[in-house]
């Protein structure tokens, strides 16, 4: 099912009178091809999570409008959509067994008792629960709760698959997990997969399309590595990447990207001021480079070298730069100096932070 | 969220060997009941030892130097000093509390024991059940209220009417937590019987159901009794001497007079019930309803399947607690029949009837009547307790 | 590997059919939006209804009481009641304010009734808080022997009638010549095993770090239930006092079996036969009634009761208009009434 989204728009009336309104989403255009397990990534408040209930029909659209397939579904109940939604706290229902919390949409469904019950443990076969269905969520742990929740979801066999951060209750090590066999399990249904999440990595490490916004404005959509390594503008390239990238001030001047007096590389645009973004693995180390770093202290990471350093451009508290742990360091030095890569290096204009193109 | 199990791979664990129903219900069973012994066991063990366990010093002193006696001695007493906070309510409560449990037990196995009003020194007439016999075969020879008659009164006032005003409230909470406009206005309205005095606001109750005049002049019938009218009915003394009632043997059922009874106590009992059951949905997560809404449940379903259920505990709660008023009631039934509950006492209540022998001077009577109300209310508890905790088992 | 999800080819998986045309030929998005609206429009309104029904229901015995209060006896028996008073009397007032409890006594005025239920109430309401918190304090903080038996023995309490008590509570009371004096009234109701397990369990919550902290400040016990626990728990203890005043407000049983006339509280008055007495302190000049004889000395008036009624119904909705959260509170965490 191939799902678009065109203009939609989503204003909260203010909460007291004479506040103002609140924009959650504007103005958002989206195509999302069938079969793809896309994720809605960016900081909380930025309105991914509308997004995912303007989807579901829980949350109806201010304006715009959403497309399954050629069907206009704006206006559609949620319940007639064929969506499965999986919930952050998943939502499961206390009170009933993990069957029938999995069975529950088919009950509704008025599908008969026999199917429902080969369904669902379908269902739960898919997810890997089934010796789990006599037992009351309460007795599972919140992976397994998780699960419960994807196959209740899944055993009304939707159209279109939405998950809320699901993974943001789970521990680290179970994310990971969890995190492969989202992926497993979209991989084997074919289903249309759309999640959120404020987690890059989760979202880098899954998506076939990422769709990055702030503020309820989409700043970017793309393959993951394609965003990685062309960010739109400053907030993108901030927000992907771990270790952070590092932002310098800097300026243009004839044809020399300067940041504090040294010129680290050229560029073709006018003259103006700029932030410089410098990708961790962007620093080659040379004794003769031209951009000088003061090292605070050198971390070991057997892969390879993290070099902590100020500078007294660089917008954060430190610069960091990753170097492959055969290159040799001299021991001792209070200085470096570094060659950039150029394809690791972003320059955003100073005022609209967007990325110079 | 749990996490408890989370280091036990979901994936990986053996599933359990596959019985028939008929073994697995036995071995379900037989868990359970092991279960609830070793559970009990635990619970008693550890209380009585953490009783007579020797507290190391320690506990109270971390380490120091060796104490005076003097020291230990001021230091000792001063961890006792718990007592001496205790010490008014423990005085009040072996008065008024403590006291009259152990005097009761006694005084309603001392045959037609006496205590003179407003003077106290009683005499009684030897030791045995002829209190309790008296009290249940209605042979106190005082014109008193008859206990079985009582009881009937109680039992059918507790039992028709609080299921009814549950249900009711359940209804109301249901339509208040829909809307979204004024909710607050009508939530305060619904909660005003609340805060009344049974008695003033019975008087109230008793004037909409009262013929009003004298017995000569009863065209004036009272606001009830006209709304009746227009349904072509005649006008019923629902709460006067003439009041309709049926006689079963030597009991009366005075059925008018029960319905304007249960009609208050609907009316006394709703608000309660509705704050309860309304902050109770008030404070289900909003998720589960996005989630049946998604899985395709409709209204009904949501009502059934998944509010009610979660606010079974609340539920059980109010039965039980509105039963156990309902045994009690007394001054509801003042306001509306009079110091004399009805004609003849045939509008009393349990505790009327212990009232009514304490005025009457027939104190063995009194305490005989109340160890049998206790009685009566150990039975429903119970009985309630067997019921609800099958119901709640998910919280 | 489950059936109904196996991908057929890589490119087709299987998913749901998902009819999303609503049905019928031609999926029109206004229509069924309008028919959406039309349904939910009128289940609102059936829901206002019920809702108006229910609390002018509830509110109907009140709007009765209070009207009826000021009519004058003989519009309050008219055949078909009037639901606005032709004439408003307030004249009723004042004949119940100076009206005893029954008509053949004339010891108890309502001023000296609603002295005594405020004396009590007052006093018993703020003694019984101090032992209350004291004693709450002590099973929830301090370790003594014996602590837990103690406790464990005033729950148990809980679960006796308290009629049960009330009957030898009287017999007591008779012995030591106490009836007829506010000690009678307050003392045996002190204590509530109910608020000092609900105000315990409070203070449990209270974490033990602040209770060391407070320590290592050189706080005494004593200081540190007064700095820091009360103010922690003051909704608790304002709802708390409240019900208690409250309940006091309506006691009945026991100021009517201890004490007699004068002494007794505002519930007990209001169970008086009010009557058109001779009132030969009135300002309308001596000896003066309202409705001259027309009702006979021994027959009460309903709007005399009414008005009453509204004496000891009207502080209660008052105190409830300006305490609304805390009552309601305490009222949702106790499910009693004092």
């Amino acid at each position: 099912m191939k799902i678009s989204i065109q203009h939609l728009t989503k204003i909260f009336p203010s909460r007291t009178k004479g506040g103002k309104a609140v924009h959650a989403v504007e103005d958002m255009n989206i195509e999302i091809p069938s079969g793809k397990l896309v994720g809605l990534l960016g900081p909380s408040g930025c309105g991914k999570s509308t997004t995912l209930f303007m989807l579901s029909g829980l949350e109806s659209p201010s304006s715009g409008k959403i497309f399954f397939d050629d069907q206009d579904v704006t206006t559609l109940a949620a319940e007639k959509r064929g969506i499965g939604l999986v919930f952050q706290n998943y939502a499961l229902y206390p009170h009933m067994t993990v069957e029938q919390n999995i069975r529950f949409p088919l009950d509704n469904m008025r599908i008969n008792k026999e199917e429902g019950r080969a369904r669902a443990l379908d269902a739960a076969r898919l997810v890997q629960i089934e010796d789990l269905m006599a037992r009351k969520p309460s007795e599972l742990s919140g992976g397994q709760q998780q699960r419960v929740a994807i196959a209740r979801a899944l055993v009304k066999m939707p159209n279109v698959l939405l998950l809320d951060e699901p993974l943001s209750n789970l521990d680290a090590r179970l994310r990971l997990q969890t995190r492969e066999e989202i992926k497993r399990i979209q991989r084997t249904t074919g289903i249309t997969t759309v999640f959120v999440t404020h987690d890059q990595e989760e979202a880098m490490s899954i998506c076939d399309t990422m769709v990055v916004m702030k503020l309820g404005i989409v700043q970017q959509i793309g393959a993951p590595q394609e965003i990685y390594d062309d960010p739109n503008n400053l907030f993108v390239a901030n927000f992907l990447g771990t270790p952070p990238i590092n932002i310098f001030k800097g300026k243009i001047e004839g044809g020399k990207v300067y940041i504090g007096g040294e010129a680290v590389a050229s560029s073709s645009y006018d003259d103006r001021e700029v932030f410089v973004g410098i990708r961790p693995e962007g620093f080659v180390y040379d004794e003769n480079g031209a951009f000088t770093l003061n090292v605070d202290h050198i971390e070991v990471m057997g892969r390879d070298k993290s070099v902590v350093a100020v500078h007294e451009s660089s917008t954060k508290p430190i610069v960091r730069c990753i170097i492959d742990s055969d290159v040799a360091l001299p021991a001792d030095a209070t200085t470096l100096k570094f060659n950039i890569k150029p394809y690791k290096l972003y320059l955003f204009d100073a005022e609209t932070e967007e990325r110079l193109r | 969220m749990e996490e408890k199990k989370a280091n036990t791979d979901p994936i990986s664990e053996t599933p359990p060997k596959e019985h028939n129903r008929f073994v697995r219900y036995f071995i379900n069973l037989g868990a359970r009941i092991k279960g609830w012994f070793v559970d009990k066991y635990t619970a008693v063990k550890d209380f009585f030892v953490e009783l007579f366990r020797k507290r190391p010093k320690e506990e109270f002193e971390p380490e120091g130097p060796q104490l005076s006696r003097g020291e230990r001695f001021r230091r000792g007493l001063k961890s006792q000093s718990g007592w001496l906070f205790v010490a008014p309510a423990l005085i009040l409560m072996a008065v008024f509390t403590f006291y009259p449990i152990i005097a009761a037990f006694i005084g309603s196995f001392q045959q037609d024991y006496i205590a003179a009003a407003n003077q106290g020194h009683g005499s009684f007439n030897g030791w045995g059940f002829g209190n309790f016999v008296r009290v249940l075969k209605g042979d106190t020879g005082t014109g008193g209220a008859d206990f079985v008659q009582c009881l009937v009164n109680t039992l059918v006032l507790t039992f028709v009417s609080v299921p009814l005003s549950t249900l009711l409230a359940l209804l109301i909470s249901v339509a208040l937590n829909s809307i979204k406009k004024v909710q607050k206005a009508y939530q305060t309205i619904l909660f005003l019987p609340y805060l009344t005095n049974a008695l003033a606001m019975g008087a109230v109750f008793a004037t909409f159901f009262k013929i009003i005049g004298t017995a000569s002049n009863t065209e004036t019938v009272g606001i009830v009794n006209i709304v009746l009218g227009w349904f072509g009915i005649d006008p019923i003394d629902w709460v006067g001497l003439n009041s309709p009632h049926w006689e079963i043997g030597s009991m009366r059922i005075p059925w008018a007079k029960y319905i304007v009874a249960i009609i208050y106590e609907i009316w006394s009992g709703l608000p309660f019930k509705i704050l309860i059951l309304f902050s109770a949905m008030q404070s289900i997560n909003k998720q589960y309803y996005d989630a049946a809404k998604v899985d395709g449940a409709s209204r009904w379903t949501v009502l059934w399947k998944i509010t009610a259920p979660m606010i079974m505990p609340q539920i059980s709660y109010l039965l039980v607690t509105g039963i156990m008023g309902g045994m009690k009631q007394y001054s509801a039934i003042v306001g509306l029949f009079g110091v004399t509950m009805g004609q003849d006492y045939d509008m009393g209540t349990m505790v009327g009837y212990l009232y009514n022998y304490i005025e009457l001077g027939q104190t063995g009577y009194a305490f005989a009547g109340s160890l049998m109300l206790f009685v009566i209310i150990m039975i429903i508890t119970w009985i309630n307790n067997k019921v609800t905790k099958k119901r709640t088992t998910y919280r | 590997m489950p059936k109904l999800f196996k991908k057929k080819n890589a490119s087709e998986a299987v998913v749901g059919k998902w009819d999303l045309s609503a049905g019928d030929e031609g999926f029109d998005a206004e229509k069924a939006q309008k028919r959406e609206k039309i349904r939910h429009v009128i289940k609102d309104i059936l829901v206002y209804i019920f809702l108006t029904v229910c609390a002018v229901l509830a509110f109907l015995p009140f709007y009765w009481m209070i009207m009826s209060s000021v009519k004058t006896e003989m519009e309050f028996r008219e055949s078909v009641p009037t639901f606005f008073p032709h004439t408003f009397q307030w004249k009723n007032y004042w004949m119940v304010f100076h009206q005893a409890t029954s008509a053949t006594s004339s010891s108890a005025s309502f001023g000296q009734i609603l002295i005594n239920t405020l004396v009590v109430g007052i006093l018993s309401t703020l003694l019984g808080l101090v032992v209350i918190v004291i004693t709450a304090y002590a099973l929830a903080r301090m370790e003594f022997k014996g602590k837990n038996i103690l406790f464990a023995l005033m729950l148990a309490t809980m679960m006796i009638p308290g009629e049960l008590f009330t009957i030898s509570n009287y017999i007591t009371v008779a012995k030591a010549q106490m009836n007829n004096s506010y000690t009678v009234l307050i003392l045996p109701f002190l204590v509530s095993v109910y608020y000092i397990y609900l105000l315990r369990n409070n203070f449990m919550q209270i974490p033990n770090s602040l209770y060391q902290a407070a320590k290592v400040d050189g706080l005494s016990d004593m200081g540190y239930l007064i700095k820091v626990m009360i103010p922690l728990t003051a909704p608790t203890l304002i709802s708390i006092t409240l019900l208690r005043f409250i309940g006091t407000w309506n006691s009945y049983i026991w100021p009517r079996l201890v004490n007699t006339q004068s002494w007794q509280m505002i519930t007990n008055w209001v169970t008086g036969g009010f009557v058109d007495r001779i009132q030969p302190t009135s300002p309308w000049g001596d000896n003066w009634t309202l409705y001259g004889s027309q009702y006979g000395s021994s027959q009460p008036l309903d709007t005399l009761k009414m008005a009453a009624v509204c004496m000891v119904s009207l502080p209660l909705l008052v105190l409830f208009i300006f305490c609304r959260k805390y009552i309601m509170r305490g009222v949702s965490k106790s499910g009693t009434k004092g």
